[in-house]
């Protein structure tokens, strides 16, 4: 997979081939099977999660360096011979280690550069050799003595051991100097200052997140823009991102889109990525899919997850390129295997029997299963409806598909709420769950309109069910029915302690809805449900005991006292 | 010729110090003036000092009923001190008599009964001292639907004034201002503000500000009325604070800044009314009071392992420590309010002071434990009766917001729990 090239790093070294995949990529936090247009989302809001300014730094603190090949630039301080002694060696000339380093030998590679630091003292020797300690090569890693070499070549202004060495103090590796962020932001800033465009690109990070500096988005965008200007793509990427949200800068589609291109024209992944979504969607670029899909393409095989996902997903649906079942299988395949969610999810679905796939259950099981356990309500929702129904080589099992069902819920579907508020109503969960449970469930579907679930939710508050009550009690009221029948099932839920009736009870006495207005009452049930931990009953008897004499709230404090005390009498064994 | 005028309730306000000295029993008479007339007795062995009082002694007898005020060394029970003040006032004692007028005015411990109250305010004021005489005209210049005596009230607040009573200066200058009780002269009222607002009063200083912003009796300056409600603000008067929000509303006398005047006017509302020169307002939040003679708890694992273990096995202090370490953090969050309550409670009730003050304050806060100022009150007088005195500043800071019934409950409950009737 080839990833993009860190050219910043060019002041001395300069890139051979790619950097490593950990290399300071500033992959953004995102949930694994997000969907495209989530994702797009995402893009554009990120810059308000902190999750994004956490990981970047996780990876800024993970110095791993990539082979790099020695650019011969600074061969004039190099080149110079040395007087020939029988003990020790010969210096070898840097062209010579260059060369070394060029075909791998980083035996010979470090050997040399010990020698030229200690005997010449160079910046650019020091600068070498501590980079080689740091990265273990010819010799093993030794972050001590890389930090002193490094502080050496600073302190001889050698913009390049700046940057390391400051990565070095925020990565926090064992046997390395102890985490110093704001030893690295000066660091970065002294570099930065003299036109390393790495340098900008990290300090614009820093100001970004308020590391080791305090956060300043204006500052942040200064230094993307000053090293994108500098041809930096991570920064070319950061800068759009800056101006699509106008985050320390006012908010420039046209600028955003410019660096995007910019960026994925360098062959930044991601920003490949984005603007492909933006071409296919029209959202931020003018609408273009053949030239979205050639991205999307590029995105993918340079092995950015969220494009193949996108990608199977097109394939699967025919959307914006003609079908193609085996491609849909390949790409969404590889981002399953990844670890997107979505994918997976998307994958499994299909291997039910969907869009021109073969059908392969135990495959599909496999990776909803997976997709489940990791979180996705969508996958959950679909294990369960095949449960529900059954299929070839699965028995219908009720329970189990009920277990999945709320799992989804747990994982924050309202259509597995729904469904199973449907299940409620139509009597198929009985003795399955208490009823008390379903009562949220049916509230959703009756909320959705599912008669039967809202004939449940009346037989079941009618048959004292103490949350049934609740629920249909707000319902009568929402739905402008009997506020006086209200009350009643709202008292009667209050009165056996249900949190929830207890506040709505003290709002209708606020109120005066379907009972007479009465502060103390209405001050007696919020304090009742604010002492069991309901919040909007704890705001709601401030706003109430403003409007009260002292009498009046030493009368409610009083009734409050005695409901609790008869609580506690009728439960002898429970403390209060 | 209308410019912007000041707002009505700047007006209104005025009329509001009319009232005069802020509400409240403890603050009535200063302490250390009532531990004085308590004389020898004031620092005698309770033992001792209830041997004399039963027997008789009237000095014992009114020092004996402060220490229950105060609930100092014993619960706090107005109900008793009254008891005492009563049998003190029988026999001349005149402060005594000062304090059990006050306690029929405000009904505490006892029925609330003005007859009775001027009475007995009558009785000291007799004695002629400056205070008594200053208590009682407080009290018959107000009376409920006209039976307001302000010219009795003129003639008593005169005779305090002259014994250099600064707040009688203060009172009388109200009732010349307003011509109540005596002909209107804004000439007298301003001298009668002068003096005391010099001095630092200041009601003396908001009164005569609001003159300045009225231009009566003197010409009209912004300046210097801003100044002078700046002065009478600084030491928590309400009213004054009130008065300078109106100022900056307006731009009189200050620059314009409406943002001054909202977060003024916010103060003023949080502020009931605070006696000039009273020690700020106590932090009343759940975990505000700590044992000062415990160092703060080390929040290491380890440590906290040990307190946890420590509470498991009933140790109040670890209770204690853990309880108060939950407030600190996530003063909003509900789980850790109930089991700070939980651990509060096993502390307090194993009669740990700190533990009993913070529990008391949850009561009040009403987070996790329903708001309950009878209980809260118990709790904060059983903190102060075994010693604890910041314990004895927060329950005098929470007083005014209960009725007096709830302060007698609250103590006849504390009561109940130090010595138990079969």
């Amino acid at each position: 997979m080839k990833g993009k090239t860190g050219s910043g790093i060019r002041v001395c070294f300069c890139i051979s081939e790619r950097l490593g995949s950990g290399q300071a990529l500033p992959v953004p936090a995102r949930l694994p099977g997000m969907s495209a247009a989530l994702l797009h989302v995402r893009y554009m809001t990120r810059f308000r999660s902190s999750a994004f300014g956490a990981l970047s730094l996780a990876l800024l603190s993970i110095p791993v360096l990539a082979p790099q090949s020695l650019q011969a630039q600074d061969n004039q301080q190099a080149a110079q011979p040395q007087a020939t002694s029988e003990i020790p060696p010969p210096l070898p000339e840097m062209s010579m280690i260059e060369q070394a380093w060029a075909r791998g030998d980083f035996v010979f590679v470090r050997q040399g550069l010990k020698r030229h630091a200690e005997e010449t003292g160079t910046a650019l020797a020091q600068y070498r050799y501590g980079r080689v300690l740091l990265e273990g090569r010819g010799g093993p890693r030794d972050l001590a003595a890389a930090q002193q070499w490094l502080e050496r070549a600073v302190a001889q202004n050698e913009a390049g051991a700046a940057v390391l060495l400051a990565r070095l103090y925020l990565s926090a590796a064992p046997g390395g100097p102890a985490q110093d962020p704001a030893r690295a932001a000066e660091l970065f800033k002294s570099a930065a200052a003299r036109g390393n465009r790495e340098a900008q690109y990290y300090l614009g990070l820093l100001y970004d997140s308020g590391t080791g500096v305090a956060a300043d988005p204006k500052e942040a965008f200064t230094w993307f823009l000053a090293a994108a200007e500098n041809a930096h793509t991570d920064a070319a990427f950061e800068l759009s991102r800056a101006y699509s949200r106008g985050r320390g800068t006012v908010e420039n589609p046209a600028e955003a889109l410019r660096w995007l291109q910019a960026a994925a024209e360098a062959g930044h992944a991601e920003a490949q990525f984005y603007l492909a979504y933006a071409l296919d969607s029209g959202q931020g670029a003018p609408r273009n899919r053949g030239e979205a899909l050639n991205w999307l393409l590029r995105s993918a095989e340079a092995g950015f997850v969220q494009s193949r996902s996108a990608l199977g997903k097109k394939y699967l649906t025919g959307d914006g390129v003609d079908a193609n079942p085996a491609e849909a299988v390949r790409w969404l395949g590889r981002a399953a295997e990844a670890g997107d969610l979505g994918a997976m999810a998307r994958l499994g679905a299909a291997y039910l029997g969907a869009h021109g796939v073969a059908r392969d259950i135990p495959r599909a099981v496999a990776l909803l299963e997976q997709a489940s356990d990791a979180g996705l309500a969508r996958a959950s929702f679909d294990l369960a409806a095949l449960f529900e129904q059954g299929a070839p080589g699965i028995n219908a099992d009720l329970p189990q598909a009920v277990t999945l069902y709320r799992r989804a819920v747990e994982q924050g579907s309202l259509e597995a709420e729904q469904h199973l508020g449907q299940l409620a109503g139509a009597g198929r969960l009985e003795g399955l769950l208490a009823p008390h449970r379903m009562v949220p469930w049916a509230v959703a579907a009756a909320e959705a309109g599912d008669a039967g679930a809202a004939d449940w939710l009346q037989r079941q508050a009618e048959g004292g069910l103490r949350p049934a009550q609740t629920a249909f009690a707000l319902r009568l009221i929402a739905g402008e029915g009997d506020p006086k029948q209200a009350a009643a099932l709202l008292q009667a839920a209050a009165a056996a302690g249900d949190p929830e009736a207890q506040y709505q009870l003290g709002r209708i006495y606020v109120q005066g809805a379907g009972v007479e207005q009465d502060y103390v009452t209405a001050h007696k049930w919020l304090n009742i449900a604010a002492a069991g931990g309901s919040s909007a009953a704890l705001k709601t008897r401030g706003v109430v005991a403003d409007l009260m004499t002292p009498e009046q709230l030493a009368e409610a404090q009083l009734a409050a006292r005695r409901f609790f005390d008869a609580a506690r009498d009728a439960a002898p064994v429970k403390s209060e | 010729m209308k410019r912007r005028q000041v707002s009505v309730r700047a007006l209104t306000l005025a009329a509001a110090l009319c009232a005069a000295v802020p509400p409240g029993l403890v603050t009535l008479l200063p302490v250390p003036a009532a531990a004085q007339m308590a004389g020898d007795w004031e620092a005698a062995p309770q033992a001792q000092l209830e041997a004399a009082a039963e027997a008789g002694t009237a000095g014992a007898q009114y020092a004996l009923a402060l220490r229950l005020e105060e609930g100092r060394g014993l619960v706090q029970n107005y109900r008793l001190a009254v008891e005492w003040f009563a049998r003190a006032a029988e026999q001349g004692h005149v402060a005594a008599q000062g304090r059990l007028g006050q306690y029929y005015h405000h009904g505490l411990g006892v029925a609330k009964d003005r007859d009775t109250a001027i009475h007995w305010l009558e009785r000291a004021a007799a004695s002629g001292q400056a205070q008594a005489l200053f208590d009682l005209a407080a009290v018959v210049e107000q009376g409920p639907e006209g039976s307001g005596d302000p010219a009795r009230a003129v003639d008593l607040y005169r005779r305090a004034m002259e014994q250099g009573h600064d707040e009688a200066a203060v009172s009388l200058g109200v009732l010349y201002q307003n011509g109540r009780g005596v002909a209107q002269d804004l000439a007298r009222a301003r001298s009668l503000y002068e003096g005391p607002a010099a001095a630092g009063n200041a009601r003396a200083q908001n009164n005569l500000g609001l003159m300045y912003v009225r231009g009566e009796g003197v010409p009209q300056d912004y300046a210097r009325a801003a100044d002078l409600f700046q002065s009478a603000a600084d030491q928590g008067l309400a009213v004054a604070i009130g008065n300078l929000a109106t100022m900056y509303e307006n731009g009189f006398g200050v620059p314009l800044d409406e943002v001054r005047a909202a977060e003024l006017n916010r103060q003023a509302g949080r502020s009931g009314d605070q006696v000039a020169g009273e020690a700020a307002e106590p932090d009343l939040r759940p975990g505000s009071v700590f044992d000062t003679r415990l160092l703060p708890p080390d929040t290491g694992a380890e440590s906290l392992q040990q307190l946890q273990s420590g509470a498991r096995a009933g140790d109040p202090l670890a209770e204690f420590l853990l309880g108060w370490l939950l407030l600190q953090e996530g003063r909003e969050d509900y789980a850790r309010h109930r089991q700070a309550a939980a651990l509060l409670r096993r502390a307090a009730e194993a009669g740990y002071p700190a533990a009993q003050a913070n529990l008391g304050l949850m009561y009040f806060e009403g987070r996790a434990l329903p708001q309950d100022y009878v209980l809260g009150y118990m709790w904060l007088v059983l903190a102060g009766s075994a010693g604890l005195a910041e314990a004895r500043v927060l329950s005098a800071a929470l007083l005014p917001q209960m009725t007096p019934e709830q302060i007698i409950e609250a103590q006849e409950l504390a009561e109940a729990r130090v010595n138990p009737t079969p």
